[in-house]
């Protein structure tokens, strides 16, 4: 339990210093690692294919988010049903911001709104397994 | 025994998807950029039809 404790503060500062801190650029601009928009903005000026580029990042975001809870989904769901439900609920809004996003990309338009749409949505969810984390814990005489 | 282990599973998904926002991990060029685009939309169909989504 004492771990868990401890576990929780540090997800707490991590989730301040670190998803915080980037949440709003993860999609589009500069970040450690580099996204393929500014991959594909070293190489060409088209803004097609920046468009493309900024597209795939979306893509992979999303990918990336809901195939980790996909291995997961088990557990949220035995422990909070109600949860699994807004997770789903979420992330087939993203999956509908993506088919917008199609339309922008085929505009040759980086829409960066729905970007920092996709990353907020990303924290909603963060914050609703945080609240699973903490009803197992507080909960687990009764299961 | 069990819920330990469960909220210890839930608290690494957590920490998984932190590091996913920080790790864009994905190395591409013009030439590859439309294969790879089609690669992660077929991802995206087989994730979704797992999670029952659309």
């Amino acid at each position: 339990m004492q771990m868990n404790r401890v576990l929780r503060i540090c997800l707490a500062g991590l989730l301040v210093l670190g998803v915080a801190g980037t949440s709003t650029t993860v999609l589009t601009s500069c970040t450690p690692t580099q996204t393929a928009t500014m991959q594909i903005k070293d190489q060409t000026n088209d803004p097609y294919v920046i468009a493309d580029a900024a597209y795939l990042d979306a893509l992979k975001f999303y990918n990336d988010l809901a195939e980790r809870y996909l291995r997961y989904a088990p557990y949220i769901e035995r422990h909070r049903p109600d949860i699994h439900m807004q997770v789903l609920a979420i992330l087939r809004e993203m999956d509908r911001m993506l088919v917008t996003w199609e339309g922008f990309k085929d505009a040759g338009v980086v829409p960066n709104r729905l970007g920092t749409e996709l990353t907020d949505y990303g924290n909603i969810i963060i914050d609703l397994l945080l609240q699973v984390d903490n009803y197992i814990e507080e909960n687990g005489e009764t299961l | 025994m069990t819920v330990i282990a469960d909220a210890a599973i839930v608290a690494g998904l957590i920490l998984d998807i932190i590091e996913m926002y920080n790790d864009k991990g994905i190395k591409i060029d013009v030439d590859t950029l439309q294969e790879r685009i089609a690669d992660e939309q077929a991802r995206r169909d087989e994730i979704n039809k797992k999670l029952g989504i659309r």
